[in-house]
């Protein structure tokens, strides 16, 4: 049987080979190749679409892709397009084609109305003008969201456009409104819905895999042969730089299970991928396959402890405090991500792998420092009124120290971390009850409020690396949306009253200048490790796994082009095969 | 013909009551397929989440105010026309992604009962007729163990024993990329060689099944006197093994053989998704966590179909072989 087996893997082999790598990703089946269509494109949207730029969070520099320069003036971008970009099928790439993309975006996806106008000052330079509100932190995304210049190429959705620019432009006409806290009258809105809703119809029917028998792209690699389990993305020949890629075809399989990826990367079917493991499968896989290489960047986020301000029982900071004491952060990380990176002992809302570039050390000079220490948990509580009796703490007011400790049930490793404190708090005298959130139901919970402290994402810096965007979600926005914490409540600081919301509203306008930037961060670091707004457990990292059994040119663990994974992987490989540094052995 | 007609109209009733319990348990599950794209909109433009949840609702066109009756009549219309709804997620019909997935799980699933059936109804009365004896504690011992372990972990070690170690099975997809899909002897061989992996993950267990349960239902029959009384006439073993006992220990196993097809039906998702196998238990498994509730009604509606109908299928053919039911 076995003989038989191996005879027919042989026959299967495949014949004619290119040189190609295999990756692993998910796509809506059926294709259709729309990017504003249901699913998008999947894992093929950073090969065939490209941003203005790449920005690599490790050493801030961007990386010109689609455009060669730009020029940034107040509420004003200048970008100067490539000459030599051309879409798939050999069209030149024109500043028409970002005034059609920014019209799409804006007419199906209600965003991004930061920018006002777009112009095509000549074939080879477009002009973006920002809207008065737009925060500076806005010319980051211009010049790396891949959505920005080439999703919707002019000579393709050219019928549409007329349609798709009204509907833009009454969107942008609504928001603006709203913004100015004016009320937008009713004929707008009927004349924006109806005209919406048609275009939307319409777009989101084109299928141009099926329609035009291939989809039309201006990055790298095309789709071009796609089935449920695996999709092929072959070179575009006419892609700016595509006389220094060595690897001329990208498989994709479809990643239906960790187990799958695993499988994959052990029998040197995939030559990378991301996946999450426990520790002895990676042994395992080492082991299997000792031309598999691993690399951890941070996913530029932290899981931590998250309270529910609407909620009495974490109003006072004393309770705070002392379970920023008493947990063991080292333990709970090594039960949870043993991989991840270990939080500080300062908890100031900076990354611990970017810390250093931003808290200064007469700053955390000021701080308390959060060492594992059960001593110091229990002096704070009974110094705030709290008592023990036998193995339960009780509350000033006589009753018993009790919650519950909500986590999402499908992230595991996030269960396992709610485990380890659960039993952490209860050992040390709390009475707390783990509660697990089912599945699809982890933004109602946490958004309805139906929780009292919960395992969650607290400060990130997706999008936009840098400390602004990890306060905005601490003070603003997610975070915030879902703790209630008083943000615009002024609190005790070295430097007087200050309230976070303020600070971070300052931050987003110095957020590009990081000397001015640099001393707001510290105000907000010590109002964050003082006040307590979250508690961190450990930095989230994205392990990288991948092989050199057929491919070589991987970079040294060193190379900062690393740290463009989180939030789009594909970056790295695209870079790292456009730039010829790839090959198949 | 009284009878199928009286079945008839029961089949019919069982099917209205089950799709009404699909469509209710399925409509008051928690959550909202919008929400998923409400939260990436809210955190791509830092926007309130019930603003951004109503621009999902629209782009992925949702009416959250619509009644549950007016749901519940739209569905028990659209079914009576086959046509199993629609998919939010994947904005395509659920008709378009049943035709496209269910041919692959229905060739597994139907090729692995038929393999398992036959083995195990073999090996069950194997072993009965041999109680007692080394062999039989064997085959019971093994066919427990196996039966105890959740398919998809066996799935996950025939992925790493014969995809990875011993490199004998593909490790996943319905057929390679590069062959186009037609009738030549190629791809059926091709096909055939990719579903090993699914096909072993699905039958071992349900062989271990089928023995004990043949094994149980063989050994009562022993005990009945009409085998006694065949001994005492002095028929060959053969003779009595094969036509008095296997048939009238198989007969109870008939109508579970349907059952077990539509609850393999639904049971395969995670296999499917262990071995990347193209079949409806992927599309499941995203409705369930993509709160997909018109794709999820649908497969389950579809599910739910296909059992009643095996079973009664089942029913009407357990009454040929048995006329005594036909008679009660």
């Amino acid at each position: 049987m076995s003989l038989l087996f191996s005879s027919l893997g042989v026959a299967f082999a495949s014949t004619a080979k290119v040189s190609e790598i295999k990756l692993a990703t998910d796509w809506p089946y059926p294709f259709h190749g729309n990017p504003f269509g249901a699913g998008a494109v999947g894992g093929a949207w950073w090969f065939a679409f490209e941003p203005f730029s790449y920005y690599i969070p490790q050493t801030g520099e961007y990386i010109p892709r689609l455009a060669e320069s730009w020029k940034i003036e107040k509420g004003k971008v200048t970008i100067t397009l490539r000459k030599n970009a051309k879409w798939s099928d050999g069209k030149q790439f024109t500043a028409q084609d970002v005034v059609s993309s920014i019209a799409f975006i804006q007419a199906m996806w209600q965003w991004p109305y930061e920018i006002e106008t777009v112009k095509a000052i000549n074939n080879n330079t477009v002009e973006f003008t920002l809207w008065k509100d737009a925060p500076q932190s806005f010319v980051h995304t211009i010049l790396t969201d891949a959505a920005m210049g080439s999703l919707a190429p002019s000579h393709i959705y050219s019928k549409w456009l007329k349609q798709a620019q009204e509907v833009a432009n009454l969107g942008k006409q609504i928001f603006y409104t709203q913004q100015a806290g004016k009320t937008v009258d009713d004929k707008t809105k009927k004349d924006y819905d109806s005209k919406s809703n048609a275009l939307r119809k319409q777009i989101n029917d084109f299928q141009p895999y099926k329609q035009l028998k291939k989809m039309v792209v201006v990055g790298s690699f095309e789709p071009t042969k796609i089935s449920q389990s695996e999709m092929v993305l072959t070179l575009n020949k006419y892609y700016w730089n595509a006389s220094k890629a060595n690897i001329k075809r990208i498989v994709f399989r479809r990643w239906s299970s960790n187990e799958f990826v695993w499988a994959s990367l052990i029998s040197g079917e995939v030559d990378a991928a991301h996946p999450s493991m426990p520790k002895d499968v990676v042994d395992q896989l080492q082991l299997l396959n000792p031309k598999l290489k691993i690399k951890t960047v941070s996913d530029l986020s932290e899981i931590a402890l998250v309270f529910n301000f609407k909620k009495d029982t974490f109003k006072d900071i004393n309770l705070r405090k002392a379970i920023a004491f008493l947990v063991d952060k080292a333990k709970v990380r090594d039960v949870s991500v043993w991989q991840a990176f270990n939080a500080d002992n300062y908890f100031t809302g900076i990354l611990r792998s970017m810390e250093s570039s931003w808290v200064t050390a007469d700053t955390t000079k000021k701080m308390t420092q959060y060492k594992t220490n059960a001593k110091t948990a229990e002096s704070i509580l009974t110094k705030a009124g709290y008592t023990k009796k036998g193995n339960q703490w009780y509350y000033p007011n006589g009753k018993p120290v009790q919650f519950t400790l909500s986590v999402y049930g499908p992230h595991n490793d996030w269960v396992l971390a709610a485990r380890e404190l659960t039993q952490q708090l209860n050992n040390f005298g709390f009475k707390v009850e783990m509660k697990l959130i089912p599945e699809g139901m982890r933004d109602q919970v946490m958004k309805g409020g139906d929780y009292e402290c919960a395992i969650e994402f607290g400060s990130a810096w997706w999008g936009y690396a840098n400390p602004y965007t990890g306060y905005q979600r601490l003070y603003q926005a997610d975070v915030a949306n879902i703790t209630g914490f008083p943000a615009k409540v002024k609190y005790d600081t070295p430097w007087g009253k200050l309230s976070p919301f303020d600070l971070t509203e300052e931050l987003r306008d110095v957020a590009n200048n990081q000397q001015k930037a640099i001393a707001v961060v510290q105000k907000l670091a010590y109002i964050t490790n003082e006040y307590l707004p979250v508690v961190p457990l450990f930095e989230k990292i994205l392990p990288i796994y991948y092989s050199e059994s057929r491919i070589t040119g991987w970079p040294s663990k060193t190379d900062a082009i690393w740290s463009l994974a989180p939030g789009g992987i594909e970056r790295v490989y695209n870079y790292l095969i456009t730039e010829g540094k790839l090959k198949s052995k | 013909m009284k009878y199928i007609l009286n079945k008839v109209v029961y089949l019919a009733l069982v099917l209205l009551l089950a799709l009404s319990g699909v469509f209710i348990m399925v409509n008051k599950m928690p959550g909202d397929p919008a929400y998923g794209l409400a939260v990436s909109i809210s955190q791509q433009r830092n926007m309130e989440i019930d603003k951004a949840l109503e621009i999902a609702h629209q782009m992925m066109g949702i009416n959250p105010n619509e009644s549950l009756i007016t749901r519940y009549i739209r569905f028990t219309t659209n079914l009576l026309k086959g046509n199993f709804g629609y998919s939010t997620y994947y904005q395509a019909s659920v008709n378009e992604i049943i035709a496209k997935a269910l041919p692959w799980t229905l060739f597994v699933i139907s090729l692995a009962t038929f393999i398992s059936f036959f083995v195990g109804i073999y090996l069950g009365a194997f072993s009965a007729q041999k109680r007692g004896k080394i062999i039989d504690i064997v085959i019971s011992a093994v066919s427990s163990i196996i039966q105890a372990i959740p398919p998809f972990v066996l799935a996950v070690l025939i992925l790493f024993v014969g995809a990875v170690q011993l490199k004998i099975i593909p490790l996943g997809g319905a057929y390679p990329i590069d062959v186009e899909p037609s009738f030549s002897i190629n791809f059926i061989i091709k096909v055939l060689h990719h579903a090993i992996g699914p096909l072993l993950a699905t039958a071992i267990p349900q062989i271990a099944a089928w023995t004990l349960a043949m094994r149980g239902n063989t050994s009562q029959v022993m005990e009945e006197d009409f085998i006694r009384f065949a001994q005492i006439r002095g028929l060959k073993d053969s003779t009595i093994a094969n036509k008095y006992i296997k048939n009238n220990a198989m007969l109870p196993l008939v109508a579970s053989l349907a059952i077990t097809i539509g609850y393999m039906l639904g049971g395969h998702t995670l296999v499917e998704a262990i071995f990347n196998y193209p079949g409806i238990g992927f599309y499941f498994g995203k409705a369930i966590a993509f709160r997909d509730f018109g794709l999820l009604t649908g497969l389950f509606s579809l599910i739910v179909i296909g059992v009643i109908i095996t079973t009664f299928i089942a029913e009407l053919l357990y009454a040929m072989i048995d006329p005594r039911v036909r008679l009660k």
